[in-house]
């Protein structure tokens, strides 16, 4: 683990609802993996994840209410 | 002690140049706290020669006076605190009403000076309305923390944090809403995450560089049989057409190896050869992996988008290593690669063209596979365009010693050793089933070389490395006397199941057995049995 800790986030990019997270705090989070799905007028959209790390934290539960631009989660950085 | 020491002059000069009467004047500083009455003495003209003064100790006064200068103090300090952390801080009620606020940093944020919306309700305003009052709602709604990021119109990054605070009783008093600018870290961000990946990128080019150079070492494609050689002249006749490939056979058997010819032989060779494991990509990263994503394509702000390797491998050839693990949302949109030739990015909203050959590999039995609905028999049709089936390699035998040899080669190079096998040693190795094909020869091999004591291998090495019990076809001499009948049945089982494997045809297999029909037919559905019970055939010998 590299010890500049940089930490990433992983943002709504509309309203909606969240509809399933698939990782918890401290999970190994790859690049382009689906962190999140989030519903829309009924459509279910995927959220990928911005950067390969570890989720840091977790904003959001089941079933929230999202905003555009909200921070749903932050992933930490790994330094290899 | 002077007047201005104590008092304030201001006061005293009003006292003595007016003629004023002051009470009640409360004097605070660091030291003392009192209330002070001031009067003018008058001389018998009524000209004022000078005051008195009256000082009354008021503890609780200076008490109180003492902790609202501390308060002041304390207020200055924490706005020092608070705007070094954040450049703008708002304060709501629990409706959404702005009570006040510290710092202006963000300017092109507010369209008024925000001293004009204290009062007013964020939720109702019209430009700055949109952003803050769905956060303001937010907070209200989920009673927590909640973080949004917003680019303002001159290209500004602000993260507003807005944090509700509770009353005793757990009501809703506040809001507090807290900006900063982090344009600047974001990109410093953005420039470590594209700084990381460029050498990523060269990490990936000089290994594969690396790869392709061991690859070039051990190019070969050793073989000495007649079914490796019919397969051969297949793929070069196939080599030059662009259509889908299919490749089939044991893990082991040498499938990559296969792709990399057909690629090497057609006229792909000089564009990119992408591999794709598709077992060994997780299925959630798989999609994104294969057709990319577009810039900011749900990823959020902080992503530049990823080609994904179909436009990876534009122009050139793409290997599906072990095609049955992909999963059945995945089939459907490789299938539309292989309709429409074009793909559709995450997130994107246009299809891109790609011109990519498609070469699948595989050791399931994609046709039962299809039956069992597990893979889609649309997708299987669109893949087996050119099937290339390559045989395990004990249906080979001819080419274990010529591979075991070239192993040998190599790793005596690798290891700095000179082992030799035996021709005993190479017998066994001929005789051995391979149920791992040339990969488990290759891993053998590559052992003995290691661990060998002597530089001469003899059988009596190689025996306990071999699984036992997977002999299929014993080439061996007979060892022991056994009797007669047992040894004509063990030889007939062999000669049969060979001729079947090859032929396929009970007409054939008796043509080459020189037997009837019948009795191919009889005794194989035998052998079938014998092998569904998972006994051995041609065993005794
Ligand atoms: N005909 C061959 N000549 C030389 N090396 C071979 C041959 N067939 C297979 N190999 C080697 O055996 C190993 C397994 O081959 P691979 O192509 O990975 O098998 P598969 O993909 O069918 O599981 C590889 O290291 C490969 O280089
Ligand atoms: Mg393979």
């Amino acid at each position: 683990m590299s010890r500049l800790g940089v930490t990433y986030d992983v943002i709504s990019p509309f309203a909606g609802t969240v509809e399933r997270i698939r990782f918890r705090k401290g999970d190994k989070v790859e690049e382009g993996e689906v962190f999140f799905s989030l519903v829309q007028d009924g459509l279910s959209f995927d959220i990928l994840s911005p950067v390969t790390g570890y989720a840091d934290s977790l904003e959001v539960e089941r079933g929230d209410r999202v905003i555009a631009g909200m921070i749903l989660a932050t992933i930490r950085q790994t330094g290899d | 002690m002077r007047v201005g020491e104590l008092l304030d002059p201001e006061v005293f000069q009003k006292v003595v140049e007016n003629g004023e009467t002051i009470l009640n004047h409360i004097i605070v500083n660091e030291r003392i706290g009192v209330l002070a009455d001031f009067g003018p003495i008058r001389n018998r003209h009524g000209n004022v020669t000078g005051a008195i003064i009256v000082l009354q100790d008021l503890p609780y006064i200076e008490k109180m006076a003492m902790e609202m200068e501390y308060v002041k103090n304390l207020n200055k300090d924490l706005q020092g605190i608070l705007s070094s952390i954040y450049d703008e801080i708002l304060v709501l009620d629990a409706k959404g009403v702005l009570l006040r606020y510290s710092g202006n940093l963000i300017k092109d944020f507010w369209e008024i000076d925000k001293e004009q919306l204290i009062g007013l309700n964020l939720m109702e305003l019209e430009h700055e309305g949109t952003f803050f009052s769905a956060i303001v709602k937010m907070v209200i709604e989920r009673r927590k923390k909640v973080s949004v990021t917003q680019e303002s119109r001159s290209g500004k990054n602000v993260l507003a944090v807005g944090n509700p605070i509770f009353d005793e009783a757990g009501r809703l008093e506040r809001i507090v809403i807290a900006l900063r600018d982090i344009t600047e870290t974001v990109m410093l961000k953005e420039e470590l995450l594209q700084a990381k990946k460029m050498s990523e990128k060269y990490k990936k080019e000089l290994e594969h560089l690396r790869d392709q150079k061991r690859y070039a070492k051990s190019r070969q494609l050793i073989y000495a049989s007649d079914k490796i050689e019919k397969v051969m002249k297949y793929i070069q006749k196939i080599a030059n057409t662009s259509s889908t490939v299919l490749l089939t056979g044991e893990s082991g058997v040498g499938k990559e190896v296969f792709a990399r010819t057909i690629y090497e032989l057609g006229p792909r060779s000089s564009k990119p050869f992408v591999k794709v494991n598709c077992g060994a990509i997780p299925e959630t990263l798989l999609e994104s992996e294969l057709f990319g994503y577009e810039r900011g394509a749900f990823t959020g702000a902080h992503s530049n988008g990823k080609p994904g390797y179909f436009r990876m491998a534009n122009k050139g050839i793409i290997f599906l290593d072990e095609i049955a693990e992909l999963p059945l949302n995945l089939q459907v949109k490789l299938l539309r690669v292989l309709q429409e030739r074009e793909i559709i990015p995450i997130g994107g909203s246009e299809v891109v063209e790609v011109d990519v050959q498609i070469i699948a590999a595989t050791n399931k039995n994609l046709e039962k596979m299809v039956e069992e609905g597990t893979f889609r028999e649309d997708l299987y049709y669109r893949l087996n365009v050119i099937p290339v089936a390559i045989p395990p390699l004990r249906e080979r035998p001819e080419d274990i010693p010529l591979l075991a040899l070239h192993f040998l080669h190599t790793f005596n190079e690798k290891y700095g050793r000179s082992t030799q096998l035996s021709q005993d040693a190479l017998d066994v190795l001929e005789s051995y089933a391979w149920p791992g094909n040339v990969r488990e020869l290759q891993n053998i091999i590559e052992r003995i070389v290691v661990t060998a004591d002597d530089d001469l291998i003899e059988a009596c090495h190689i025996t306990p490395l071999l699984k036992k019990g997977k002999r299929q076809y014993m080439q061996q001499r007979i060892h022991k006397i056994i009797p007669l009948k047992k040894a004509t049945r063990a030889v007939e089982e062999q000669l049969i199941k060979m001729a079947m494997d090859e032929y396929k045809t009970t007409s054939m297999a008796a043509k080459v057995l020189g037997v009837s029909q019948s009795t191919v037919s009889r005794k194989f559905q035998e052998i079938q049995e014998k092998m569904s019970r998972g006994e051995q055939i041609g065993r005794n010998i």
